[in-house]
């Protein structure tokens, strides 16, 4: 069964016990981390600066894109959803499967409806 | 955990679709409702929410090194950004809504003509939403007080943090939903 600390002990610095290289492990993934949340930052930062851009009422939703590149950046760096094994994959993948068909279906119709214009005519 | 993760990603997906429908029926009373939220307040929450996830990441980057002492270190600071996040929130943000009549119920609705109906359809969803959020952000907080109450006790190892890695994908789960709401309620209807 996997195991949280799996991950770490089965790297030779930890597996070995070895206090120097359990340190530069642990830095490695400090690094990693603040590298995501500096990441993350500009992100907000570009997410921020796109939303004061003239866009047209059907381009403001590219205000969204930063704020998706942000969602995948704390599902893999700090849920780690690439490392866990099969099946947190496989429940990651099911859950954005879903959630994709519900908003795609769930926007079909206001997005494709075609409104026709109806002249003010008083019907006697 | 990621099992109910992924019903809490169903939950707040028809709230998000809703919205997606809803505002696309009424931009322009989206966009007015919109312009009178405190950007200022949802970016800098967007700040802490992001900062409280690196904080909580490092903690369990130490527990699995079997440093118990920085894992709290890391959890209170982590604690501390989460009810900075709820204070701005609701102690100032809601209650200057409230102040500025713009509750959807309120008789006096401080947008008025033809953006009013889409305005407080806008308010309605902002209430719940945010709403919604906080309360898992206080679940979270509890959450947090009980991993720091038995990290405190020595329970946590380099070989046993379970219940330490299955709160931190809640409340990494927290602030992705954050990350989602913030743009749809603060930013798209700017511009």
């Amino acid at each position: 069964m996997w195991h949280p600390s799996a991950r770490l002990l089965s790297r030779p610095g930890a597996a070995s016990g070895d206090p120097q290289d359990q340190e530069q492990t642990v830095n490695a993934q400090l690094t990693r981390l603040l590298l995501a949340w500096l990441l993350l930052l500009l992100l907000g930062g570009a997410e921020f600066a796109v939303s004061f851009l003239p866009l047209t009422r059907p381009l403001r939703a590219l205000v969204m894109i930063p704020g998706v590149l942000m969602v995948v950046t704390v599902a893999v760096a700090f849920m780690e959803v690439t490392r866990g094994p099969v099946l947190v994959r496989a429940f990651a993948v099911a859950a954005m499967l879903w959630l994709i068909i519900l908003l795609g279906l769930g926007s079909a119709d206001p997005l494709t409806r075609t409104e026709y214009y109806v002249p003010n005519v008083q019907v006697k | 955990m990621w099992l109910f993760l992924a019903t809490e990603v169903l939950f707040f997906g028809g709230l998000i679709l809703s919205w997606i429908y809803s505002r696309h029926w009424n931009q322009i009373g989206f966009d007015a409702g919109a312009r009178e939220t405190k950007l200022w307040i949802g970016t800098l929450n967007t700040g802490i929410l992001i900062t409280s996830s690196f904080t909580y990441a490092a903690g369990l980057t130490w527990i699995r090194a079997g440093n118990t002492r920085r894992l709290v270190q890391c959890l209170t600071v982590t604690l501390l950004l989460g009810v900075a996040f709820l204070a701005l929130k609701f102690g100032l943000e809601w209650r200057d809504d409230f102040a500025k009549h713009l509750f959807p119920a309120a008789s006096m609705f401080k947008i008025t003509g033809a953006e009013e109906g889409g305005a407080r359809l806008f308010f309605i969803f902002y209430f719940i939403s945010t709403g919604l959020h906080g309360v898992h952000m206080v679940v979270g907080v509890a959450l947090l007080l009980w991993i720091m109450q038995r990290a405190r006790r020595g329970e946590f190892s380099a070989l046993y943090h379970t219940p330490v890695h299955a709160v931190g994908l809640y409340w990494s789960f927290v602030d992705i939903v954050w990350l989602t709401l913030y743009p749809l309620i603060y930013l798209v209807g700017r511009g």
